[in-house]
């Protein structure tokens, strides 16, 4: 009985450090650019090297976040224009997507044509809407601005966002809507009184998800932006020339710019797996 | 009672109104961009600007370039070999650690971080990891003796290929993860009493129940991995010379490196046709399950 039981913390105790191993492994590139931004530039540039920062410093987050006025790489705006992008193109995206779930799953509208058009989207590359939106952006003077950006990234994710809402509308009662009707609300009072506070747990996953994918984008960040609507995803790329490789600004600028994944996947850990996952398996 | 026909044709319009925004934005920003690509191949075109019509001319010279097929090869080359290892790994992953992340849900979250980090700096974290004037890996190599330039002719693909396996493997491992939650314990019970065993088990239970999330996932990590473009153009831009330059890659600096739009649209629609084949399998099989029988 007693030996049974030591197998057995043995055996946790082996499958523990095998999790730790894959966590580090999968991680070690994330884990080893937070350990380079804490690190001296000296220090980065010692052979033998040293994994952990033995002298750990705030100086690379100091100059990426106050860069001095000549420099060309303005960090804090990236940021910035990062934050606003991602955020306006959560709300636009749900603005946008919300309703149409609704008249594809309850009005039936648009069902069979529209919807498998929308939601297959996703299975055509990107590049391929790069040029004609460029030479588009040209013309109605949407390029280098945010503006142009939450309006680009809502079309990239209505397929994602379309998935989920109606994921979700198809499990909400039937009873509740029908008694509203009888009632007389109308189609707009439905939407607003009663699926819209049900869809609040929709709403989180949609919003999270498509905040990281908007704050992940790059290739269009890259084309539709000159300076003033720069995302942090091509502002870090640009810093290899900006200060001829300073390694300790990169790593920190890196570690800014993966800290919303790390809050997120922290604290929305069930939405963003929901939403992921209802993302990929239709059932 | 007079307002009734009124109310009843503002309901008829409510179901159109809901969708507009969406449709209209559709218009704009889908369908508008892929009728000009189409109109556009057929003219000259130069940072932009149209200049004159030319035919098929262009649909020519891609169809003779030398560097689409090849990127478009590399691309497939890429996405097959990703996909395969992606797939086989978060499988291993999911089976080994589905009794363990099931008692520990939260560990879940250092299995999907990978993932959720921009692509772009994944790759630039690998540039930092690996370079060979500062990267730690290459220098804890060398206290050992090893000299290995991750970044070189030889060592650039097998470091592309590792990048993408790093940050998508959590995503095949998370899709099979949460099928294999979905299989009722009942099952291995029942199974158990009847006397198999866990290879067993697994051959003729767990893997027919599992597959249709591992082809979801092959499919959507393939047409992913295709069209890759942010970790490969921040590690190596394309090079050396053309050897990892993928479609997206190619198409993108045909356009904003060298200027020539006529060349990069060609490309794209291309790119459009081949296309289809995924996007018929996404309509046939992904979506069969919601449609209304």
């Amino acid at each position: 009985m007693k030996r049974k039981q030591t197998n057995k913390y043995f055996a946790n105790i082996i499958v523990i450090i095998i999790t730790s191993l894959i966590i580090i492994i999968f991680n070690f590139p994330i884990i080893s650019t937070i350990m380079t931004s804490f690190k001296t530039n000296s220090s980065i540039n010692t052979f033998p090297p040293s994994f952990f920062p033995k002298e750990p410093t705030l100086e690379h987050y100091l100059k990426v976040l106050y860069p001095s006025t000549s420099l060309s790489v303005k960090f804090p705006r990236y940021l910035l224009n990062s934050c606003l992008i991602a955020l306006g193109t959560s709300f636009l995206t749900i603005f946008v997507c919300l309703p149409a779930s609704y008249a594809f799953e309850k009005i039936r509208f648009g069902k069979k044509i529209i919807f498998p058009a929308l939601v297959n989207l996703r299975a055509i590359p990107l590049v391929i809407f790069a040029i004609p939106i460029y030479i588009f952006y040209q013309k109605i003077n949407l390029i280098d601005t945010i503006f142009g950006l939450i309006l680009l990234n809502c079309v990239v994710n209505i397929p994602l966002a379309i998935l989920i809402f109606t994921g979700f509308i198809q499990d909400l009662p039937e009873e509740l809507e029908d008694a509203a009707r009888i009632d007389g609300a109308s189609t707009f009072s439905i939407l607003r009184y009663v699926i819209f506070p049900l869809m609040k747990p929709a709403i989180a996953t949609v919003g999270i998800l498509v905040f990281i994918m908007t704050w992940n984008e790059f290739l269009f960040g890259m084309i539709l932006s000159v300076e003033k609507s720069l995302p942090i995803t091509v502002g870090i790329t640009m810093f290899a020339g900006a200060w001829s490789i300073d390694w300790g600004a990169i790593a920190a600028a890196i570690s800014i710019g993966i800290i919303p994944s790390i809050i997120f996947i922290l604290f929305a850990r069930k939405f963003l797996i929901k939403g992921l996952t209802m993302g990929a398996v239709k059932e | 009672m007079v307002n009734k026909p009124q109310k009843k044709s503002l309901e008829f319009f409510s179901k159109y109104i809901l969708l507009i925004p969406l449709l209209l934005l559709i218009a704009i920003m889908i369908v508008y961009p892929l009728i000009r690509n189409i109109y556009m191949s057929f003219f000259d075109v130069k940072w932009g600007k149209i200049q004159e019509f030319c035919g098929i001319k262009n649909y020519l010279n891609v169809l003779i370039d030398q560097g689409f097929w090849e990127s478009m090869l590399f691309s497939l080359k890429f996405s097959i070999t990703v996909t395969l290892l992606e797939i086989f790994f978060g499988l291993l992953l999911a089976v080994y650690f589905d009794k363990f992340l099931s008692r520990n849900q939260w560990i879940i979250a250092f299995f999907l971080l990978p993932m959720l980090v921009p692509p772009v700096l994944t790759g630039i974290m690998f540039k930092l990891m690996l370079n060979s004037f500062v990267g730690i890996v290459p220098q804890y190599l060398q206290l050992f003796g090893v000299n290995l330039n991750f970044l070189s002719v030889k060592g650039v693909i097998p470091t592309l290929i590792f990048a993408d396996f790093i940050q998508w493997t959590p995503f095949t491992f998370l899709i099979i993860y949460s099928a294999l939650q979905t299989i009722p314990i009942s099952l291995y019970e029942a199974a158990k009493i009847d006397g198999a065993n866990s290879p067993q088990i697994f051959n003729n239970i767990v893997l027919p129940l599992l597959l249709p999330s591992i082809g979801i996932s092959s499919f959507l990590r393939f047409i992913e991995a295709f069209r890759t473009f942010d970790v490969i153009y921040a590690l190596t831009g394309g090079g050396p010379g053309n050897k990892t330059t993928t479609i997206s890659i190619y198409i993108y600096k045909a356009a904003f490196e060298r200027g020539n739009f006529s060349q990069a649209v060609v490309s794209s629609i291309f790119l459009l046709i081949f296309a289809l084949i995924p996007l018929y399998i996404s309509m046939k099989f992904i979506l069969r399950g919601s449609e209304y029988e």
